[in-house]
């Protein structure tokens, strides 16, 4: 049990890199990007395949994060200039990312490698994770605060105002989306290196556990500014997985793995149902 | 400073010609529909005229992106919500406001240099603003917010000022207290004004010179 409970620290902790991509997003740029399905597992693809022809984990794990956010790019190119709809963008790209992924996988819809490979063969797991989770934490916390971070979120909460006050908005936009698949993009690489797998449906649901972790790190009180709600995003998906693992250890509730996404939707639907109501825009 | 030469908007704007001078304070009037806010969309840079110039403080800005413009325009609308982020805190409105038209480093915003201004400012409205700058701005009055907008709209420099209708949200007890803030105000700053306006009382306590917007032209009155 208690050895459950580290892992689902320490996956919570992977998962909390990608809360923080869809905070970006869905929070921040108001902006609900669906790519993420599809770009978390091209940075576990891409990652992988660079493993296992012997390249450094790191290097492996840089180049994950440049490919998603590439795919995010594409997602802002189809939305700012092509002016498709925000969600359709990113169902596009996720859903053309299903072939590029297969493709880079060399058309196998899962690829093992030994752990010796990864960033974590000499141990350390929770505390490289950890590490790497903080610095990210910190920078974000550090950008949102700056003037470019703070025209950022004018774009999200008030379009008209952050024009007038001269934030270009469509760069900002594809920035915000570069930098959230990016994030996405590493989680999936550091996930499938923590597992020495990757599967071409491992991103599946993605989207709904970043975005309950986001929700349920909006209910943790006194995190109220921009640095405490980076910071909940992370902590949220750490409660979510220690919930999760729980809730299916738990034998009075006979939950079986398979009922995840149904826990994990019901979870959901009452932590938003109980949302306060928001007094202003 | 400001000078629209046979300016054409879609079918709304016909030639349509103005100057406005250094310090001025130009209002305009005009019915529904008349294309007042069509006038601010495009000297603002957000529509696109189909036929002839804008030119602002001696540079052609007809081609320029509404984004760019921005360091040479500055706004109050309407509706004190759209001027303002309501769940933002006072200072970071400050913050976006102060750095309209700048480029937006990665240094942090807040500094104690721009603390005193910012407090320097809202003191001048005298509504104890200066003491709330950690306060989210969705919790003040709409008067309160549209007084905010007008000082974040005058905390970097411009060209000129756009003044939309920015009373028309409010009762009239604060509208009042509204119109004495931008006079004294843009008098205190020397600021160029353009401001739309249904109220013709509005000439008396403000305005250098009044303009009627009808056909697509401008009609001055006065």
């Amino acid at each position: 049990m208690w050895g459950e409970i580290i892992v689902a620290l320490e996956v919570g902790l992977i998962y909390g890199i990608l809360a923080l991509g869809i905070y970006l997003t869905f929070r921040i740029i108001n902006f609900p990007d669906l790519t993420c399905d599809g770009s978390f597992v091209l940075g576990a693809a891409v990652s992988s395949m660079m493993i296992k022809s012997g390249c450094d984990p790191y290097v492996s794990l840089a180049s994950a994060t440049i490919a998603g956010g590439i795919a995010g790019f594409f997602t802002g190119i189809l939305n700012v200039r092509l002016k498709i709809e925000d969600l359709l963008s990113g169902i596009i790209v996720a859903f053309m990312l299903y072939s590029v992924n297969l493709k880079i996988m060399g058309g196998n819809p899962n690829i093992t490698f030994t752990n010796e490979l990864s960033m974590f063969a000499d141990g350390g797991a929770s505390g490289k994770i950890a590490a790497a989770v903080f610095i990210i934490v910190a920078l974000a916390a550090y950008v949102l605060n700056t003037d470019f971070g703070l025209g950022m979120r004018s774009v999200g909460q008030n379009r008209q105002f952050a024009a007038a006050c001269g934030v270009n908005v469509k760069n900002t936009i594809i920035i915000g989306l570069i930098v959230s698949n990016a994030l996405i993009g590493m989680g999936g690489a550091v996930f499938s290196q923590y597992q020495g797998l990757c599967d071409i449906s491992q991103g599946a649901g993605c989207l709904v556990t970043g975005l309950a972790s986001v929700i349920i790190g909006e209910k943790i009180p006194g995190l109220k500014n921009v640095a405490g709600k980076v910071v909940a995003c992370v902590l949220g998906s750490v409660i979510y997985r220690i919930f999760i693992t729980l809730a299916i250890h738990c034998d009075i509730f006979a939950l079986k793995t398979q009922d995840l996404n149904f826990i994990t939707g019901i979870m959901m639907i009452i932590l938003m149902a109980t949302r306060r109501k928001k007094c202003c825009n | 400073m400001l000078q629209l030469n046979k300016l054409n908007v879609r079918n709304v704007l016909a030639d349509l010609d103005l100057t406005v001078k250094k310090e001025e304070f130009v209002l305009i009037m005009g019915d529904n529909g008349a294309g007042k806010t069509t006038l601010f969309n495009a000297i603002a840079g957000y529509a696109k005229p189909s036929g002839g110039s804008i030119v602002l403080d001696g540079q052609d800005v007809t081609d320029v992106p509404q984004y760019m413009r921005a360091s040479l325009i500055s706004n109050v609308f309407q509706d004190p919500k759209a001027g303002t982020v309501g769940s933002m805190t006072l200072r970071e409105n400050l913050n976006i406001a102060y750095t309209r038209g700048k480029r937006r480093t990665f240094f942090l915003s807040n500094s104690r240099a721009r603390d005193d201004l910012y407090k320097e400012k809202l003191k001048f409205l005298d509504m104890g603003l200066e003491n709330r700058l950690d306060d989210e701005v969705g919790r003040l009055s709409g008067g309160q917010r549209q007084a905010l907008s007008i000082v974040m709209s005058t905390i970097a420099d411009s060209k000129i000022l756009l003044l939309d209708e920015i009373t028309a949200a409010l009762d009239s007890k604060t509208s009042k207290n509204i119109l004495n803030i931008v006079g004294e105000i843009t008098r205190r700053e020397k600021k160029t004004c353009l401001m739309i306006t249904h109220n013709a009382d509005h000439v008396a306590s403000l305005g250098s010179k009044l303009f009627l917007l009808k056909n697509g032209k401008l009609q001055q009155q006065f």
